[in-house]
């Protein structure tokens, strides 16, 4: 028998091949096999940083000169200071020129834009180490209604609506730093078909990809490369045969999810691949209803989620974009009751769904919800009798805004972490890996039970949050909280 | 003064095997390379290579004469492209085939990348052997290279505590 490789390698060049894996083979493979390589691995600070990286679900960008052992710090200093909740309050007033109407915050940008004034704003948000700065401030040529944008590639779209006689939607694709064209896109502006019913439109920016659903009765759904200027995809109402899409989102650059409602009263999520055009990959089915359908899916909404910015290019590291949680919003209403509506918070890991894309048959898969969405989600219950809520999302951490508690909440959905020990000594994050129960037998027809473990984070806030109603955001290393009810916006970021 | 491209050279193997190469060939390892400026006259000599098999040297030669005349990476790249390195374990088509040789082979070639400083057919090797243990278990990687658990059992319920946190649902 030839001699095993062990004897053959020294332990130098195994740490060079060690050091091409991905964390996850590194803590889950390599490390487990036998006492050198577990030794080599141990002993190495490139290798237990790019554990620590698996851990917490993030990448290096490759654009750091500082040691491995230094970067492993800082990646454990980051984790203290989440799991801790310690921050840094930065109170500024962001709407110096009037009312703000749509808001944007990616990647560490807080973008808002006036309708009334046609302006737009950019500013760079504060770190411990950085001042906020405003960066952009334009005086718009056209009348915009709403915009998306993505930092990493300096492009921001704006939309337009043109109110003739055929009702359109524009996509203008602007350099964010000067608002002129952009110069890689090959069209200026995107042309969008005729909108039939405007009355809800969703619009999502994914690297190259851009989109918009309209939903409702006569609903379209259209998706562009916004740099060739190409339609990739057109799905007109007779695609989605008897279902009314309300929201959409992408999973990946090949394929996107639609959340639907049924014929009969429930819902799906469909899978598509922008191969796959108008035939769902895969449908994920929610739970089940009782038989008498007297209560239906009355409405379905998308939490927003903010791109995650991973070409970053000033950061050590930054968060995977594996690495990603949606938030999808479920009203149920009875048919003749009273205005009672029950609302549910549905939450998935974007990786938990990922392998649905990849069916291949000729024929769609259809997924009971016990076969997807007891291991792969969460469903909670909303309350509105304390007042608004919402809940904003960054790759793994999803936060919630309720009105009227002193408390800030965080789901944290990487539970392939340690948590900080200090944070867990004090009860700030607890590990949640028992099932959530929803009990509503005159709604489903059993309970529904969903298991996908996660972190909470509970806090007191300062006392000065107390009584403004905020809305709360979040990005890689801020809370961003907006008050919603003033005329101006004021914006508070925790700076952890 | 360069000496002309067509210059030969003349190696010698651990096991007596001798090759008569092309200079420029020779000089994708940068420890002959090395070797070659360091000697200023003529040498009929072979330069003995007493770390490297006639095998592994035919297997190394014939990767060398395919990349004849690709730049040589400088000390100053060296650092990016370590990092663009770990980004990907992508191996171009020739490399590829080159490369499906039985194990022994494999890691006979790696070792011999390393004592000759041929740092792209190191990588080639090493990202090859990345690829095989990429997603497998404990288990299929001790079976793939023939390599004995020897854990004790303290150590292994140790190891499995600290990894508790992980694991998968």
């Amino acid at each position: 028998m030839s001699s095993s490789p062990l004897e053959i390698l020294p332990s130098e060049l195994w740490q060079w091949i060690f050091c091409l894996l991905p964390g996850r083979d590194l803590y889950h493979g390599a490390q487990l096999v036998c006492r050198s390589f577990h030794d080599i691995i141990k002993g190495s600070p490139e290798l237990q940083y790019l554990i620590a990286l698996f851990h917490e679900g993030m990448v290096d960008t490759g654009s750091s000169n500082l040691p491995f052992s230094d970067r492993f710090r800082l990646l454990h200093n980051r984790r203290a200071a989440w799991d801790n909740l310690n921050w840094e309050l930065f109170p500024k007033d962001i709407s110096p020129h009037g009312p703000r109407h749509a808001f944007g915050f990616v990647g560490g940008l807080f973008a808002a834009l006036s309708i009334s004034r046609n302006n737009f704003a950019v500013i760079r948000l504060p770190l411990k180490t950085s001042p906020s700065k405003q960066t952009v401030f334009a005086q718009l040529d056209i009348r915009f209604f709403d915009f998306l944008f993505d930092p990493t590639q300096d492009v921001v779209i704006l939309l337009a609506k043109d109110t003739g006689p055929e009702e359109r939607y524009f996509m203008h694709v602007r350099s964010l730093t000067d608002t002129k064209p952009h110069p890689g896109a090959h069209q200026p502006v995107l042309s969008m078909r005729e909108v039939l019913d405007s009355t809800s439109a969703v619009f999502q920016l994914d690297g190259d990809l851009v989109g918009c659903l309209q939903g409702g009765a006569t609903s379209h759904l259209e998706i562009w490369n916004w740099k060739s200027g190409q339609r990739l995809v057109e799905i007109e109402d007779d695609g989605f045969h008897h279902d009314v899409p309300h929201v959409f989102t992408f999973l990946d650059p090949n394929s996107y999810a639609v959340a639907c409602q049924l014929g009969q009263g429930s819902g799906c999520l469909r899978i598509f691949t922008l191969a796959s055009q108008s035939a769902p990959v895969a449908t994920l089915l929610f739970p089940e209803l009782v038989g008498d359908q007297k209560w239906y899916l009355s409405d379905i909404s998308l939490e927003p989620s903010a791109r995650i910015c991973y070409r970053l290019s000033d950061r050590v590291f930054t968060t995977s974009p594996d690495v990603r949680v949606h938030t999808i919003r479920l009203e149920y209403k009875h048919r003749e009751g009273p205005e009672e509506t029950l609302d549910f918070l549905m939450l998935f890991r974007n990786d938990g769904i990922l392998p649905f894309t990849t069916h291949s048959d000729e024929s769609e898969l259809i997924v009971p919800w016990d076969d997807w969405g007891p291991r792969n989600t969460r469903m909670i219950p909303i309350a509105f009798e304390e007042g608004w809520s919402s809940s904003n999302s960054y790759g793994s951490r999803v936060i919630l805004s309720d009105y009227g508690t002193h408390k800030l909440e965080i789901m944290d959905f990487n539970y392939h972490r340690p948590p900080d020990p200090l944070a867990m000594s004090k009860g700030f994050i607890r590990r949640h890996a028992e099932p959530s129960t929803i009990s509503r037998p005159q709604l489903f027809n059993k309970d529904v039970v969903t298991t996908l473990p996660f972190f909470r984070l509970v806090k007191e806030l300062p006392e000065d949050f107390w009584d403004r109603e905020m809305e709360y955001m979040i990005d890689e290393d801020r809370i961003l909280g907006k008050m919603t009810l003033t005329q101006e916006s004021w914006l508070y970021t925790l700076a952890l | 003064m360069a000496a002309p491209a067509t210059q030969q050279i003349k190696i010698r193997c651990n096991d007596e095997k001798e090759f008569t190469v092309d200079r420029d060939v020779l000089e994708r390892s940068v420890l002959i390379k090395n070797m070659l400026e360091d000697v200023t006259e003529q040498q009929d000599a072979p330069i003995p290579l007493p770390n490297v098999s006639g095998p592994v040297m035919a297997k190394v030669l014939e990767y060398c004469t395919h990349h004849r005349g690709e730049p040589l990476p400088s000390a100053d790249t060296e650092q990016s492209q370590d990092e663009t390195r770990k980004r990907t374990t992508d191996i171009s088509e020739w490399d590829q085939k080159f490369i499906t040789v039985d194990q022994e082979m494999l890691f006979e070639i790696i070792l011999a990348a390393n004592y000759l400083d041929i740092k792209s057919l190191l990588d080639v090797g090493c990202k090859t052997v990345a690829n095989m243990i990429k997603g497998k278990t404990p288990e299929e990687i001790r079976k793939l290279f023939n390599i004995v658990n020897d854990f004790t059992p303290e150590e292994e319920a140790q190891i499995k505590k600290e990894n508790e946190w992980a694991e998968d649902r």
